[in-house]
């Protein structure tokens, strides 16, 4: 049993801490409305999107492991840019594994370089984590779906060039109706609003309203009916999206673990560093400990993956526990710094503001503890309004 | 055992339907702003309300400490910008016997008329749960005092027209060298600067700089020497109110929560089915209710005549983390709805942070209960 990374993945995390670091420390980052062209296009440069696409395609073999550093070191100083990451793979593999060779071919390299930008848009006003209740229609007609209906929230739906977006091909069915596109969002028909939320200011959500547009054959993205499938695969159903969304908790979490450990060890009261009050150090020592639990079933999880063994229900305990524990060490580390922690003076209310997104973003904590619970128990434990979704893996 | 007397209850009726009458209109948009409005100061003193706790003789409702804390409780469910105005009385009326005849004759009116804000300064950029340790020095010549020091996070600091302020008289004596201060803010030798902070926004938390700021004898409050212990006697007050404040944010949200899942369905159910969603609210609810009876209890023992320090200890120690526990689960259940602007929700909890901290953290407030229930001997020390 080794709990270490291989050297190519050393190298991969020296390579993302470096750049993480030195081009996203500035704070302002966290407060813009989108992430810069330039910083974008830099992760491009660096293959930082390449892992597991196709060479082709300007990408390289690598790692899920590596995907788990690239998201954790990103999110020690921004976690809106670590959000991103992980969006443009779901979209990237996505296209790369179930998409025609033309649509691949406009538009794989581009998103692979940083050059454009990619969203996943599942999300309706009436579905949020039951994806078989969403309503967006696509109808065929000849070489062409024409697409109507209404999605919300979109995360970085304001500035990205194309979405891959659900909608039923059947209404009838629930999760079995469900098809994706990849629909450019410079089409007419498209409107856009934007949502103005508590945190994550970069992914700046807005709502689709999308009239009757049309799009080729060519962009559905694999099969009718296939788009249930593809987002457990890799969209926000998907081990992946639970395990990364968890390791960008944690790194967030461990940068305000390291701000809670210098305070407390310069900030005097009653004579004596904080450090040496047992309430404080408990709270350290107690945080630190789930932080390292959390992050090594983290990297567990990917590394089942890597091996290519089953890791639903370990990713299931990243996808609820590592919200939790992070926001509960960010929340006091905030404490810990007193009225300090609760101005912008310092990134730790900001911080707090992101990660509670975390708690909701695989889905509730409710569905995912229902999947360890299928995974431990058994089918048993899925409730029978539930099971299209649940019982079918 | 009764919680609320008939005129107490019947204050809370009064109180409740003139908070959601006068306070519904704007109250999202009000905690915006970084600033009480002087609209909600004028209600607030128009219904006697920035009376409370006074001994003004013909104050409308009653003086005791319940009752204050069902008008703290009643109106934060409502605009939480009115805590800081409600909370401030009881340092003004706390300190109003020990006043000079021309100070308190100057200020009860103005302040009980909404026409003057006032906020209470002790923390410094070193010192904070360690109250005794400032370094602000008050000096004397002849019959004025010349202030100099920084304080900080003072809540109201932007927007308040006076502070009162903790000084040191004596250089090296500890709480016993700490002397009160009335000083007006528009002063030239005052300067402010404002906090960024994540929420309670319209409290304008500043920082104070007094560089030699001269004020006449008759601006100290009580003698050189007694500012510590006689502001101490507020503060068990203060704490509790600071309690309820939290959990009326609490309280209003796990209403309108109550509402949501009743009506939102997920696979076919109403939200509320599912037991991960209504044994959570059940949850939440009962700390509320428990951390509401320690603030009561509190206030009741305060009304007596009754020791009840570690009762106001546990109350803010308590109250607002189960506030901002219970806030942050509802706005879970809320999901990506929860986690916008267009819910009050995410505004209210970011609020109910700043109570936890403001008035003496959790560590301070676990040292008094330690204490009392262990006896100095074997308490902590420090």
């Amino acid at each position: 049993m080794e709990f270490k990374f291989s050297r190519k993945e050393d190298l991969w995390q020296w390579a993302v801490r470096e750049f993480a670091e030195g081009e996203l420390a500035k704070q302002e980052l966290i407060t813009l409305d989108y992430v810069p062209a330039d910083i974008l296009k830099k992760m491009g440069e660096l293959g930082f999107f390449s892992v597991k696409v196709p060479e082709e395609y300007v990408g390289n073999s690598g790692t899920w492991v590596m995907m788990g550093i690239l998201a954790e070191e990103i999110a020690k100083t921004n976690i809106a840019i670590a959000y991103m990451t992980m969006v443009s793979y779901e979209v990237n593999l996505s296209l790369a594994r179930y998409g025609t060779e033309e649509a691949k071919g406009e538009w794989l390299r581009d998103l692979v370089k940083g050059n454009k930008r990619g969203c996943l848009s599942v999300t309706e006003p009436d579905s949020g984590v039951e994806v078989g209740a969403i309503k967006t229609k696509a109808t065929r007609e000849q070489d062409s779906y024409f697409i109507k209906g209404e999605k919300s929230p979109v995360s970085f739906g304001m500035q990205a060039d194309v979405a891959l977006l659900f909608a039923k091909t059947d209404p009838e069915r629930r999760t079995t109706g469900i098809t994706a596109f990849l629909v450019p969002l410079g089409l007419s028909g498209i409107m856009k609003s934007v949502i103005k939320n508590m945190g994550l200011f970069p992914l700046a959500p807005c709502s689709f309203t999308i009239d009757n547009v049309c799009i080729p054959a060519k962009y559905r993205v694999g099969d009718e009916g296939e788009g249930s499938r593809i987002l457990t695969n890799m969209g926000f159903s998907s081990d992946f999206h639970q395990i990364i969304s968890g390791l960008i908790s944690l790194g967030a979490a461990q940068t305000a673990m390291r701000l809670a450990i210098s305070y407390s060890k310069q900030r005097v009261a009653f004579g004596q560093p904080l450090a040496k009050f047992e309430a404080i150090s408990e709270k350290i020592a107690e945080d630190v400990t789930y932080l390292e639990a959390a992050r090594w079933l983290c990297y567990r999880a990917l590394a089942l993956k890597d091996q290519g063994l089953s890791n639903a229900k370990e990713a299931a305990m990243c996808g609820w526990w590592c919200p939790k524990v992070a926001f509960q060490a960010i929340e006091n580390a905030l404490l810990i710094h007193g009225h300090t922690g609760y101005s912008d003076d310092l990134p730790l209310q900001q911080m707090l503001r992101d990660i509670v997104a975390f708690e909701m973003i695989s889905g509730t904590e409710n569905i995912l503890k229902l999947i360890v619970s299928r995974e431990t128990i058994g089918s048993v434990a899925v409730p029978d309004n539930l099971s299209d979704q649940f019982s079918n893996y | 055992m009764v919680l609320f007397t008939e005129e107490q209850k019947s204050f809370c009726e009064w109180v409740r339907a003139f908070a959601l009458k006068e306070f519904s209109d704007g109250a999202k948009e009000r905690a915006k702003l970084e600033y009480v409005t002087p609209e909600v100061m004028k209600k607030l003193a128009e219904a006697g309300l920035l009376e409370l706790g006074t001994s003004a003789k013909y104050a409308k409702h009653p003086k005791d400490y319940v009752t204050f804390g069902i008008a703290m409780e009643e109106v934060c469910k409502v605009d939480f910008t009115a805590m800081m105005v409600l909370l401030i009385q009881v340092l003004v009326y706390g300190l109003a016997e020990w006043m000079s005849d021309e100070l308190r004759e100057e200020l009860l009116p103005a302040t009980s008329a909404g026409k003057k804000l006032l906020c209470f300064a002790n923390t410094e950029p070193d010192c904070g749960s360690d109250a005794t340790a400032i370094k602000t020095r008050a000096v004397r010549n002849g019959n004025s005092y010349t202030i100099s020091g920084e304080k900080t996070s003072i809540s109201g600091g932007m927007q308040s027209d006076a502070v009162i302020t903790t000084a040191r008289t004596h250089p090296s004596d500890g709480a016993k060298g700490i002397t009160l201060f009335y000083v007006p803010l528009d002063l030239p030798a005052v300067s402010r600067s404002v906090f960024r902070d994540m929420g309670n926004i319209s409290a304008g938390r500043a920082s104070l700089t007094f560089n030699e700021v001269r004020v006449p004898i008759s601006f100290r409050i009580g003698e050189e020497g007694e500012g510590f212990s006689k502001v101490m006697r507020t503060f068990d007050a203060s704490r509790v109110l600071v309690g309820l404040s939290a959990l009326a944010l609490a309280e209003t949200s796990l209403t309108e929560t109550v509402e949501y899942v009743k009506c939102k369905t997920a696979f076919s159910n109403p939200l509320s089915r599912f037991e991960a969603v209504s044994f959570k609210l059940a949850e939440h609810a009962t700390l509320l209710e428990a951390a509401r009876m320690i603030c009561y209890k509190a206030l009741k023992l305060r009304d007596e005549g009754l020791p009840h320090s570690k009762e106001a200890a546990m109350a803010k120690w308590f109250a607002p983390k189960c506030a901002v526990n219970a806030l942050r689960d509802l706005m879970l259940i809320f999901g990506h709805r929860g986690y916008s602007e267009e819910n009050p929700i995410e505004q209210r909890w970011r609020d109910a942070i700043s109570t936890q901290i403001g008035d003496g953290t959790a560590e301070i407030m676990k040292l008094i209960i330690a204490r009392e229930i262990l006896g100095g001997k074997f308490g902590p020390t420090m």
